[in-house]
């Protein structure tokens, strides 16, 4: 028989099912939103973009501002939601850490509103959330205080870390919304970036099978070079000339000049003479400094030429360009490249500095090495790697008869297939080549 | 490199992690001082006092039948062969671990380890006597390793009060040892040390007196499922003093003299015995930390990530000295994911629900969300309980004192927290767990099919009370 209906239970039914209701009063209160700890050793950013205006409403863990760190460009979450007062930052400034970003005016309080960045996801919301991943995965929702768990037991969880799946972002396909090993599996599927790649732990000491092993999570820099060289490598079919130039004039003119002339700190190098040559070459073969829009079928030839020069940081490669290099002495090709540097050492380039380059030279011959294939920056169609200038025996004379140690500097011509043949890249190697041995054409070049 | 892990402390932690590392294929070595592996769950704490309850409550239910019509005579107490019996248990169990410890190969060293630096452990013997037949003491007075999990616990809290050097005054451990049966015992703290130890020496025939400074038992766990324990121990202790402390004890020739201070008047009693039973602290001192990188928090805990890992990249820390709570199935699943994490896969200690048991009669068990800590977080949940008057199972046992609740998120539906008070909650409460983890909502816990007539079924009814009413359970609906 079944248990009896007892006067004690009835008795007590009257506080069965208590409300904790110690929501506070839902009054409007206004909040600073302050730039909160990035990680170890950030204490200030450059706001990239803000992406909130005055009067919006934004809610809780909406980004605000896009801000670009010496290790990232990130998109800050305010975890507050509500109506924006006052924005404190514009677009270009430096903020610190604690500094205010924003007021909001709330309408809850601020300690429910500061609950860990997860959205809320409830069963009727659901239905709604569409399978695709968000751009930016947060951290799994393990426990968080103010949200509804997600409904995904430690097995399905444990996989999304492994996948790197946002189980927030996941439809779970049982019951209830229940997200399954297979639901995790189908997310990860869905989000080809992620598929297979170990979530776990960066920094972390660890073994293979092979021995002690260390994961260190790429860095956003990282992960963009990546994304570039892939797309660059699998789009554009490469093509390398090799040749060298004789440069024992050009090097002796160049160490002709005192130091000091350009200005205080600023040397001339052989790259700002090399510089100078290929902006000149390039005018002449409009097609290496052009780019291919290949959705619209068209070659884009540009009437102006942004030299990229590649840079080695500590935070990896990137490529500020020089504009208008052809329009630029060479003092002040050689000042660029001396601004270059000095930035290159601060990790301080903005956005707007790496783009709209028209062709790259990467400068290998600090590092040494003479011969490379480099990669060409996409949508370039060429670029030119210098190796390190040596001394060769040369054949020289009439007849042939005469060997003299030359300054040869090795170059590494990549081109598009597509749209450069090798007979034009042969010809513009050539007056390189040319316009390096015979120096007093760069005289002649303008301005 | 001598060793690649090291696991510092053969506690439940410790050596889940030992084992778990040996069978992923790691070079393991396992240091502790203890001739016995366990640590204090198994040979001072979890185990010897749960085979003592088991005693105390096989009394308690026998005296219970009278009710039923069955009565027993005085029961005569043997504590020479409960002392044997319970040695018995963790004999068993400790030679148990050391035949698992040999079969994986987990190298087991019996010393006292301190860093020297971050990949140096220097062993000193602990004690110095002869080991035993077979054992493996300090091979090299230098312990070279890549990583290092620290698992070295906690030890009972001391009160400058009680540093009197007296027999009379004994911890948690003393108190195991179960040396005699007081004829009146003190017991400072009413946290569940104090009152799982309480409840054995009264049922053994001790007048148990309990102080406790704040003013409730259980400090922090939920009042209504304190409140039927709380009953039942005002009829088995002899007092309960609240919002009182402790200010001074003194050795008398046959009992110890304490004075009290609280919401009451001053008082002055005497006892044969005092257990002081304020709490545990972790075993990060003497440890060697400062030679490392390893931080340690203000209340002296190791800081850790989700992977257990300290701020030295060769240091790891698990189990009572990495964190509240301390507790031995905790310490056992950190010391595995810590493992896991070392052997590269994509493990984290990030359980949503960590059950809590206190093994007193009737038992009392939670796990995740609690009322207090919802209240303290500004939380709406919405609470939705069962008392087990209505479960045809309690009262087929006359134990009817129970009560489990869910704590539900309102607009969700999904489960929160459990709460249980009663017979056998420390089991019912595993179900509560999983359902947590799965993230279960109360409608899935509703359309759960539980046996009847059980206990459990009271987790479906609490679940049921989320849509307004259950079957054994009227109450006018209002949605």
């Amino acid at each position: 028989m079944r248990a009896l209906r007892l006067s004690a239970a009835t008795k007590n039914s009257a506080s069965l099912a208590r409300r904790v209701t110690t929501e506070p009063p839902g009054q409007a209160m206004n909040i600073d939103f302050k730039l909160p700890e990035l990680g170890e050793n950030i204490h200030s950013g450059d706001v990239v973009n803000v992406l909130v205006h005055e009067g919006e409403r934004i809610a809780a863990n909406d980004g605000v501002v896009e801000l670009e760190t010496d290790k990232a460009v990130v998109e800050i979450p305010c975890p507050h939601g509500g109506r924006v007062l006052k924005l404190h930052v514009h677009k270009g400034e430096t903020i610190q850490v604690g500094q205010p970003i924003l007021t909001v005016e709330a309408e809850q309080a601020p300690l429910a509103a500061a609950q860990p960045a997860t959205p809320v996801t409830t069963p009727q919301a659901a239905p709604s959330v569409a399978t695709a991943i968000p751009p930016h995965p947060g951290p799994l929702p393990q426990g968080a205080r103010g949200t509804a768990p997600v409904p995904a037991g430690p097995a399905a969880r444990r996989v999304a870390r492994e996948l790197g799946v946002d189980l927030t972002a996941v439809r779970g396909s049982g019951r209830q919304g229940r997200i399954t090993l297979e639901d995790v599996q189908a997310a990860a599927a869905a989000q080809p970036q992620a598929a297979g790649e170990p979530a776990a732990a960066p920094g972390q000491p660890g073994q293979d099978a092979w021995g002690s092993v260390r994961r260190e999570r790429i860095s956003r820099i990282r992960r963009t070079i990546a994304e570039q060289m892939v797309r660059s490598a699998t789009t554009i079919p490469h093509v390398t000339n090799f040749d060298d130039a004789d440069v024992t004039d050009l090097e002796r003119i160049r160490q002709g000049v005192p130091p000091g002339t350009l200005g205080p700190d600023v040397k001339l190098t052989l790259l700002a003479l090399v510089m100078k040559a290929v902006a000149a070459c390039l005018r002449r073969h409009p097609v290496l400094n052009a780019s291919f829009d290949e959705p619209g079928d068209q070659i884009v030839y540009k009437d102006y030429v942004n030299l990229g020069i590649a840079v080695d940081t500590p935070r990896g490669l990137v490529v500020p360009s020089v504009r208008n290099a052809d329009r630029l002495t060479v003092a002040e090709l050689a000042q660029a490249v001396a601004a270059i540097a000095q930035r290159a050492r601060g990790g301080q380039f903005g956005v707007e500095d790496l783009r709209g380059g028209t062709f790259t030279i990467s400068n290998m011959g600090a590092v040494g090495g003479s011969y490379s294939t480099p990669i060409i920056n996409h949508p370039e169609v060429a670029i030119l790697l210098l190796g390190r200038a040596r001394w060769l025996p040369a054949v020289h004379g009439e007849g042939h008869d005469r060997i003299e140690p030359r300054l040869m500097l090795p170059l590494s011509l990549s081109y598009d297939h597509r749209l450069v043949d090798g007979a034009m890249a042969a010809r513009f190697l050539n007056d390189l080549i040319h316009t390096l041995e015979n120096p007093g054409t760069l005289l002649l070049a303008s301005p | 490199m001598d060793t690649q892990l090291v696991v510092l402390g053969g506690g439940p932690g410790g050596y889940a992690a030992a084992f778990l590392a040996a069978d992923l294929g790691l070079k393991v070595a396992l240091v502790d001082q203890e001739p016995r592996l366990g640590g204090t769950c198994l040979l001072r704490g979890c185990i010897p006092s749960k085979a003592l309850l088991h005693v105390a409550k096989g009394m308690a239910d026998a005296r219970h039948l009278a009710e039923w019509g069955v009565r027993y005579g005085r029961p005569e107490v043997d504590l020479a062969a409960m002392r044997a019996r319970k040695e018995k248990v963790i004999a068993t169990l400790s030679s148990g671990l050391k035949q698992v410890a040999a079969k994986r190969k987990v190298e087991v060293i019996r010393a006292h380890g301190v860093l020297e630096d971050s990949q140096t452990l220097r062993l000193t013997p602990s004690p110095p006597t002869p080991l035993p037949q077979g054992e493996r003491g300090v091979r090299d007075d230098r312990l070279r390793f890549e990583h290092c999990i620290l698992a070295t616990g906690s030890r009972p809290a001391t009160l400058p009060a009680f540093d009197v050097a007296s027999p009379r005054i004994m911890d948690s451990t003393g108190a195991l040892e179960l040396a005699d049966v007081p004829e009146s015992l003190l017991v400072v703290g009413g946290g569940y040390i104090g009152l799982e130890l309480g409840l054995v020496y009264a049922a053994l025939g001790s007048r148990v007196s309990v102080v406790e400074l704040t003013d409730s038992l259980l400090p922090g766990v939920d009042r209504d499922l304190v409140k039927p324990l709380q009953k039942r121990l005002e009829k088995e202790f002899a007092a309960i003093h609240l919002q009182t402390k402790v200010v001074a004890v003194a050795e008398k020739p046959d009992a110890i003299e304490a004075t009290f201070e609280g919401a009451a008047e001053k008082k002055v009693e005497r006892f044969s015995r005092v257990l002081v039973s304020v709490g545990r602290q972790p075993n990060s001192d003497h440890l060697g930390l400062e030679n490392t990188r390893a931080e340690i928090d203000p209340r002296g805990f190791v800081a850790v990530d989700a992977q257990r890992r300290t701020r030295d990249p060769h240091l790891l820390a698990i189990g009572d000295v990495a964190g509240q709570p301390l507790l031995a199935h905790k310490a056992a699943h950190e010391g595995k994911a810590a493992v896991e994490a070392l052997a590269g896969q994509a493990a984290a200690f990030e359980p949503r629900a960590i059950p809590a048991v206190v093994f007193t009669d009737p038992e009392i068990a939670w796990a995740g969300l609690t009322e207090n800590e919802a209240k303290a977080a500004g939380r709406q949940v919405e609470v939705v309980q069962f008392p087990w008057a209505a479960s045809g199972r309690a009262q087929s046992m006359g134990r009817t004192e129970g009560l489990t609740k869910w704590l539900v998120d309102p607009p969700s539906g999904r489960l929160l927290g459990c709460g249980i008070v009663g017979s056998g909650a420390g089991e019912l409460v595993a179900e509560a767990v999983l359902a947590l983890e799965m993230g279960a909502s109360a409608r899935d816990l509703a359309e759960t099919i539980h046996p009847h007539p059980t206990l459990s079924e009271t987790l479906g009814a609490a679940a049921e009370m989320f849509f307004g009413t259950a079957t054994d359970l009227y109450k006018p609906r209002r949605r």
